[in-house]
């Protein structure tokens, strides 16, 4: 498994891929040229894929500022006649949803697809959306792969079904499949070499007269979903009892049918199309049914699809009694709809639903994960060793505690979300979508004549900055919001895998790109700012006191690299502890470094008292700046 | 249940109930309290048990009898003035003491000496200039003390400064402080003493004022405002009146403007004239040439006894008729406490509560 796999040029070789090198890969194959992404997990990974390879085939690939602009920069693309790709997860869908409802109306011209990472569970993510109704909205036909294979299989199908339709298709995967790995056979490359040339030679609008051509060509999606084997069944012929299922869950579905023992008893109907759906095949399938399970993360979407469609069929294809999330037949330990399925889950589903015992077997996920991860202890979410962010928030804390106004602090997205948690003190009071901080603290910050007197911080990162926070601090100046917005700035893109972003040197393939200062714009919208170290607490909280009570938008940009991208330089500073200065527990202390300010690299060892986990330690020297006895050194000549 | 983690019993206790005196000895102890803008902030949770914060808090519980048995040795006859060897009328014999000090500038002079010939090796005082918010100090020089004198009015933190100057290793060292800011200090000497090289063996003379109440910051943007931000020379609050000296004109406004501005604490204040002092020093409401001076413990004793032989200060016998008015002055403030307030940070035994019955 490595990105040099994504370019081999060896059609028929299986090679290693993940999820997202497989919808990279097949992107490749089908001749796609121009790429977009706003970083986010998990499908971040694919426009990383394209930057990096897509060279030698001629693709331009590029992080865009948001998933809006993303969507309009690839839609262009495709209107000048080249393939285009664009890469989101459901946040960015709901960010760019404006422009892909205009789309639908105006159609593109070459293929366009859209690949939507969602996240079930939300194993990184701050909500776990279904992009699925979104992209309906807009009329965006939907695949969704199985296996890593059919991620780059159905990433080819989507070029061609869009350009059938005159539509942009959304190749729709999950964690498991973004972030799985698997055997891929490779295919031809040939096409991807072949030169193409842009020019916008037709007219796109939007207009409304539009609508009754774009509803033909859902009909027309619909009609390429019966014709391109995009129902896909295994399990006994004339079964009584079928799971239809998307995605992954399909094969969640066969191995829970497998340890039941009831394969000859009950299929499996998988859905390569979970939207428009091809109703005539699939009522073909659901004719003598008597018994449908649905397998599908996270809503009940195809559940919705399906059961209307039998509601229109009733007469011709019999009664059938459905089992899914709406009788909440189907449901994680959290309850239907929420979180992802597994095999486990669908072995009780079925289980029930047959009336039979739960097997006992040694593959459950419960038992797998025991056995993997038996012997690791739990640990929070937490910032890593050396995190600025730590660092601001502590000197955030400190400073609402000493202002003693009762301030709050609005977060946004990114691993300063974190900051929500223990490992940023619980600081924040709410956490919604990029940007938002800002937003509602120009809702706070004008509260004034409701006798609010809250002082308001809102803290955002640099990226986000960028992303969705200029227009909101633009509102703050015009209005005279009265908060002070904290910029974390660490550099880079940090949550998603470090990506460059509009102030990188750098762009997506490495190119020297220009910068843009992120205080040269708050200049420019005439916003007083200032720019602290976070690892200088003291002076980070005392400009956070004298800038709290000043009237309107104020910003304070706190910088200071990531650390895990120093880290990879190598680190400058070495620290230890001198034992006979540690208070350690005692009065004066309170284990401050290890408990309060809760640092990984500031360990409390039962036997040796206080010590630094130099494999983790980057020597930001922060706590070495806490420690209230100076009992935390630098190491000389470090 | 009872809780046993200090900070959590200092916020709950003294934070939360306004009781906080801002005196500045919980602040610099440990990482977690500071203080801002004369008001004290626990900036992270603390787990330790029995912490110094709350042992040495002046609004913590405190065992009033207790500590007249620690200091004095014996109980108090007098329940107006507590425990005292003499009480007098004091002055400060050199100019630049009185001209720049409150009154005749005698705690400015008494500071000043004690650091000249040893006695402390620095003295812990609330500077800054007159009318804006004063600053915790470490004087180490006659210079230090002069730049340092004169009455501040609001709730300076000054024993931050006891703390910084112990860390810094000072061993020797002198206090001026309100009232409460001497029963902190008194009860870190008397708490954290042993071994030698704990804190409270390093605080060596205690001088108290007397204080009927202090003021909250709000007080100097009042004052600017008034001022329309003249350059202030001097300060002083009588019994009637605020005056507000700018260069060349003076102000004076009805002390009753300036009530709005008392700290909550003040008013469950028990002890207007620091009777836990070795000295205690205040105005004689009388004469400005002259200051109040009790004489409480031997170690003061001793200090006067010399001061007076090296012809730093002199002293005059406290007037007859003027005690009966210091008397129920002070008196009617500690008995306004027990009867309106019943302070529960006091505890007191049967004598007292006797005592107010008499009238003090």
């Amino acid at each position: 498994m490595s990105i040099d796999s994504v370019k081999i040029e060896q059609p028929g070789k299986k090679v290693l891929l993940t999820g997202n090198e497989a919808i990279a890969r097949g992107a490749i194959e089908a001749g796609m040229k121009y790429a977009t992404s706003y970083p986010g997990s998990p499908s971040a990974e694919v426009l990383d894929v394209l930057a990096k390879v897509g060279n030698p085939f001629g693709i331009y690939a590029e992080w865009s500022t948001n998933e809006k602009v993303a969507s309009e920069a690839a839609a262009a693309a495709s209107f000048a006649g080249i393939r285009s790709m664009t890469i989101m997860k459901p946040d960015g869908l709901n960010v760019a949803i404006d422009f892909f409802t205009s789309l639908a109306y105006s159609g593109i011209n070459a293929g366009m697809v859209v690949v939507l990472g969602d996240d079930p569970s939300a194993h990184s993510s701050i909500k776990e959306e279904d992009s699925r109704y979104l992209a309906k909205l807009s009329r965006l036909p939907i695949l969704e792969p199985m296996n890593i294979q059919e991620a780059k299989d159905l990433t080819i199908k989507a070029f061609e079904l869009s350009e059938f339709i005159g539509l942009p298709v959304v190749l729709r995967g999950v964690t498991r499949i973004c972030h799985a790995s698997g055997l891929v056979t490779l295919g031809d490359i040939e096409k991807a070499k072949a030169p193409v040339k842009a020019e916008l030679k037709e007219k796109f609008l939007c207009q409304p007269l539009a609508h009754p051509e774009l509803e033909q060509k859902v009909k027309k999606a619909a009609l390429w979903a019966e014709n391109n084997n995009t129902i896909e069944y295994s399990g006994p012929a004339n079964a009584e009892s079928i799971v239809i299922a998307t995605g992954p869950c399909a094969l969640y579905a066969k191995e829970a049918l497998i340890e039941l023992g009831l394969t000859d008893e009950i299929g499996v109907l998988r859905l390569k199309m979970s939207w428009p759906l091809p109703d005539k095949t699939l009522l073909g399938y659901l004719k003598g049914t008597k018994e449908v399970i649905f397998a599908e993360e996270t809503d009940p979407f195809i559940e919705e699809g399906i059961t209307s469609l039998v509601a229109y069929h009733g007469s011709e294809i019999g009664p059938i009694k459905f089992f899914g999330k709406r009788n909440e037949y189907v449901k994680g330990p959290m309850g239907a709809g929420i979180g992802e399925l597994n095999t486990d889950i669908l072995i009780d589903t079925l289980a029930e639903i047959k009336g039979i015992k739960r097997p006992d077997y040694s593959g459950s996920t419960a038992s797998c994960v025991e056995h993997v991860c038996g012997s690791i202890p739990l640990r929070d979410r937490a910032f890593c060793a050396g995190c600025p962010h730590r660092a601001s928030y502590w000197a955030i804390k400190a400073a609402l505690s000493l202002d003693g106004n009762n301030g709050f602090v609005l977060g946004d997205i990114g691993c300063y979300a974190m900051g929500r948690g223990p490992t940023g003190y619980n600081m924040l009071s709410t956490v919604h979508s990029m940007g938002s901080g800002v937003g509602l603290a120009n809702g706070f910050g004008t509260m004034q004549r409701f006798d609010f007197k809250q002082p308001v911080i809102a803290v955002v990162g640099d990226s986000t900055f960028y992303h969705a926070v200029i227009p909101a601090l633009i509102n703050a100046k015009h209005n005279s919001a009265k908060f002070l917005c904290v910029i974390l700035d660490n550099s880079t893109t940090a949550m998603t895998g470090h990506q460059p972003h509009s102030g990188s040197v750098i762009d997506a393939r490495g190119v020297d790109a220009p910068a843009l200062s992120i205080e040269k714009i708050i200049s420019g919208i005439e916003i007083p700012y200032t720019i602290a170290d976070p690892y200088d607490v003291n002076d980070t909280i005392d400009v956070i006191l004298a800038k709290l009570p000043e009237p309107g938008p104020k910003v304070l940009i706190l910088r200071q690299e990531c650390v895990l991208l120093k880290s990879k330089v190598g680190k400058n500073q070495k620290m230890y502890i001198d034992q006979t200065l540690c208070l350690g527990s005692k009065c004066g202390c309170g284990d401050l470094c290890s408990r309060a300010f809760n640092c990984p690299a500031n360990i409390n060892a039962p036997e040796q008292g206080k010590m630094i986990d130099q494999a983790l330690c980057v020597g930001c020297g922060v706590c070495a700046t806490l420690c209230p006895t100076h009992a935390i050194k630098l190491v000389e000549g470090s | 249940m009872e809780i046993t983690i200090s900070s959590k019993r200092l916020q709950q206790e003294v934070i939360q109930t306004e009781l906080c005196t801002s005196c500045g000895m919980c602040i610099g102890l440990c990482p977690y309290i500071k203080s801002f803008k004369e008001k004290t902030a626990f900036i992270h949770q603390c787990q330790v048990d029995d912490g110094k914060c709350y042992n040495i808090c002046p609004r913590g519980e405190t065992d009033w009898p207790q500590m007249d048995q620690e200091i004095f040795g014996k109980q108090r006859t007098d329940h107006v003035l507590g425990n005292y060897n003499q009480l007098l009328f004091a002055r400060a014999k050199e100019s630049d003491f009185s001209q720049k000090g409150q009154y005749s500038g005698l705690t400015s002079a008494l500071v000043s000496y004690a650091l000249s010939i040893g006695e402390i090796d620095g003295a812990v005082l609330s500077g800054g200039e007159p009318g804006k918010m004063p600053e915790p100090t470490l004087a180490t020089t006659r210079d230090d003390v002069l730049a340092a004198a004169g009455s501040k009015y609001s709730a300076v933190p000054t024993l931050l400064s006891l703390n910084k100057a112990i860390e810094e290793g000072f061993k020797n060292l002198g206090v001026v402080g309100r009232p409460c800011q001497v029963l902190a200090a008194r009860k870190m000497q008397l708490r954290y003493n042993n071994p030698s090289d704990l804190p409270g063996n390093k605080i060596k003379l205690i001088i108290g004022l007397f204080c009927f109440w202090a003021l909250s910051p709000e007080f100097y943007e009042f004052l600017a405002e008034k001022t329309k931000g003249a350059n202030i020379a001097s300060l002083d609050i009588t019994t009637e009146d605020l005056v507000v000296r700018t260069n060349g004109e003076e102000l004076k406004l009805p002390v009753e403007n300036i009530r709005r501005f008392i700290c909550p604490t003040c008013q469950q204040c028990f002890d207007p004239t620091s009777e836990f002092a070795d000295l205690s020093i205040g105005s004689t409401e009388f004469d400005p040439g002259w200051n109040t001076l009790i004489i409480r413990t031997d170690k003061g004793r001793e200090l006067i006894e010399q001061s007076i032989k090296d012809g730093i200060i002199e002293v005059y016998t406290y007037p007859a008729e003027r005690i009966p008015l210091l008397l129920q002055a002070v008196g009617n403030k500690k008995k306004r406490v027990l009867e309106e307030w019943e302070p529960t940070y006091l505890k007191l035994n049967e004598s007292y509560h006797r005592a107010v019955e008499r009238g003090m």
